[in-house]
């Protein structure tokens, strides 16, 4: 084999010097990678067990029950699982820039249990920049991709939590041996002049992170609004003083507010309903204040007043003590979130309302009129605007 | 020489490595079946395409600005290098909002604020506090020994 030319030679030397510098400092080391490993894993953790929870509830399957109780449980999940996401991005880039001079180790594969390690680092890092990268994008409804973002965003997450055992098991001797002599790192950390401290790095990146959650998590709790700079919603900027996701077409506005307007109730009813508008407000009517929470992480409080679902179920003949799923069908024909499901719980839940006026006036087009589903604990997304019908099942 | 790494290998490594791929296929068959052709091209083109752009793009530019900040007065180089960090890092977590893409006239409650003066005001109060710590230790250099 001819050896290479005397430039290449410099450059390869040069950019090994360069490795081993990084490597020699305290923000590429291992106490750094460790302790910024252990923060990603538990932020990942978080997002991953908020974001499974979330997928069970818009996709119920027989095994899990999400219960109508407490009001604020999906507001207080969904809302965590965003604000984690959002303060892992400092995280991460972080943590693959204290790592990424081990990019450059040579030889890059020392032995088989070394090469698996190396591969499941692909998966790792993709997924990882990809989930925040569309988790962002997503909450601020830029869609810059090809694909449904729920779908390719749950199962990218399970591929990364996968990658993320294995590299856990992988990295699990090296974490410990690095953590078990703190006071001798520490001193490294302080001792080193010429580039970054270790203690000056982490606290960087966790003011980094404080700053993020401040300027976004207003979105979601109320009082800290103001400081949301870069939040992509203000819980109180909306019409009647309320955020709203889907707007109605020119036609379904114009089928809103006809006359010939009807919400049905039918399916295993003794006596199905037809019911104008006018009908729903001459029957009593019942307040609660409950929040819309958002899949996307920005949720707000409202006062709600409206019918409740019980107290139709009752005209309709269905007697208290049956069981029912109630299914919630949409004027909105053409969208992905055009139905919803009422477990017998929610349907039964005094608060659960189709609700006429929203904030002491009636509903704004926008929210829903002339009917809307609210009820406790539940997504936005299953919150289903311009309702036509509810649908009873026994159980 | 690199740092000597600890070596691979043992129970827990293949135990974790066999659970962790076998989750990582079962995810990519279960993602390559729920999507359409078209849309699994485009979710594995934006999933390589995030690895590329850390690991050509932007972690080669954090490598180059670093070098090229050596220049830099020892008094000021570490300032100078954080508030380039965070301000690097505060763009491009601002991006989906500064993009504004997910505006619609029909609903202006998505990306209701001003968020190109919200991040120019973060990055002048970032340089605010980079100035004044290079300040500091400047003032604090200069003074006599104790």
């Amino acid at each position: 084999m001819t050896p290479p030319p005397p430039v290449l030679a410099h450059a390869r030397q040069l950019g090994r010097d360069a490795r081993d510098r990084a490597l020699s400092e305290p923000v590429h080391d291992e106490r750094t990678a460790a302790l910024l490993g252990i923060a990603l894993g538990v932020s990942f953790l978080v997002c991953f067990l908020t974001g499974v929870t979330s997928h069970l509830i818009q996709n119920p399957t027989s095994w899990f029950h999400w219960p109508a109780r407490p009001v604020g449980l999906y507001r207080l999940l969904q809302g965590v699982h965003v604000a984690t996401g959002l303060a892992t991005v400092p995280l991460l880039l972080a943590k693959l820039w204290s790592v990424f001079p081990n990019l450059f180790r040579w030889p890059p594969v020392t032995s088989l249990a070394h090469a698996v390690e190396r591969l499941m680092l692909v998966p790792l890092v993709c997924g990882s920049v990809f989930m925040l990268f569309s988790g962002a994008a997503n909450i601020a409804q830029w869609y810059p991709w090809h694909f449904a973002f729920p779908v390719v965003h749950y199962w990218v997450a399970w591929m990364t939590m996968g990658a993320l055992v294995a590299h856990v098991g992988a990295k699990f001797a090296t974490t410990r041996a690095a953590l078990a002599h703190a006071a001798a790192a520490d001193e490294i950390g302080v001792a080193a002049r010429d580039g970054m401290t270790r203690r000056g790095f982490l606290a960087g990146v966790g003011a980094t992170a404080a700053f993020f959650t401040f300027a976004t998590v207003g979105q979601t709790f109320r009082p800290l609004r103001r400081l949301a700079v870069f939040a992509p919603r203000r819980p109180d900027i909306g019409p009647q003083g309320l955020p709203v996701n889907g707007t109605p077409s020119l036609q379904l506005a114009q089928r809103a507010r006809s006359a010939d307007y009807r919400l049905s109730v039918v399916g295993d009813v003794a006596e199905p309903l037809s019911l104008r508008r006018a009908d729903l407000e001459a029957m009593r009517q019942h307040q609660a204040i409950l929040p819309i929470a958002c899949v996307e992480g920005w949720s707000a409080d409202a006062h709600w007043r409206g019918v409740p679902v019980r107290d139709l179920l009752h005209r309709a003949g269905v007697p208290a003590h049956v069981a029912v799923e109630v299914v919630v069908d949409s004027m909105q024909h053409d969208s992905h979130y055009r139905r919803s499901l009422l477990s017998n719980g929610q349907a039964r839940d005094s608060d659960t309302l189709i609700a006429l006026e929203l904030n002491g006036a009636p509903l704004h087009m926008d929210h829903g009129y002339p009917c809307r589903l609210i009820g406790p604990n539940r997504p936005g997304v299953q919150q289903t605007k311009w309702v036509e019908s509810l649908t009873v099942h026994r159980v | 020489m690199t740092t000597p790494e600890l070596a691979t290998g043992g129970r827990l490594f293949w135990a974790s490595a066999t659970v962790g791929a076998a989750t990582c296929a079962i995810a990519v068959y279960n993602l390559a079946r729920s999507v359409r052709p078209h849309s699994l091209v485009s979710a594995v083109s934006f999933l390589g395409g995030a690895g590329v752009a850390h690991d050509f793009v932007w972690a080669p530019a954090v490598v180059l600005v670093g070098f090229a900040s050596r220049r830099l007065p020892e008094v000021a180089r570490r300032p100078v290098r954080m508030g380039l960090a965070v301000s690097a890092v505060t763009l491009l977590f601002v991006i989906p909002e500064l993009h504004g893409r997910g505006r619609h006239p029909r609903n202006p409650t998505v990306l209701p604020l001003d968020y190109a003066r919200n991040v120019t005001a973060t990055l002048l109060a970032v340089w605010c506090i980079v100035v004044v710590t290079v300040v500091v230790r400047r003032v604090r250099r200069g003074a006599p020994a104790q």
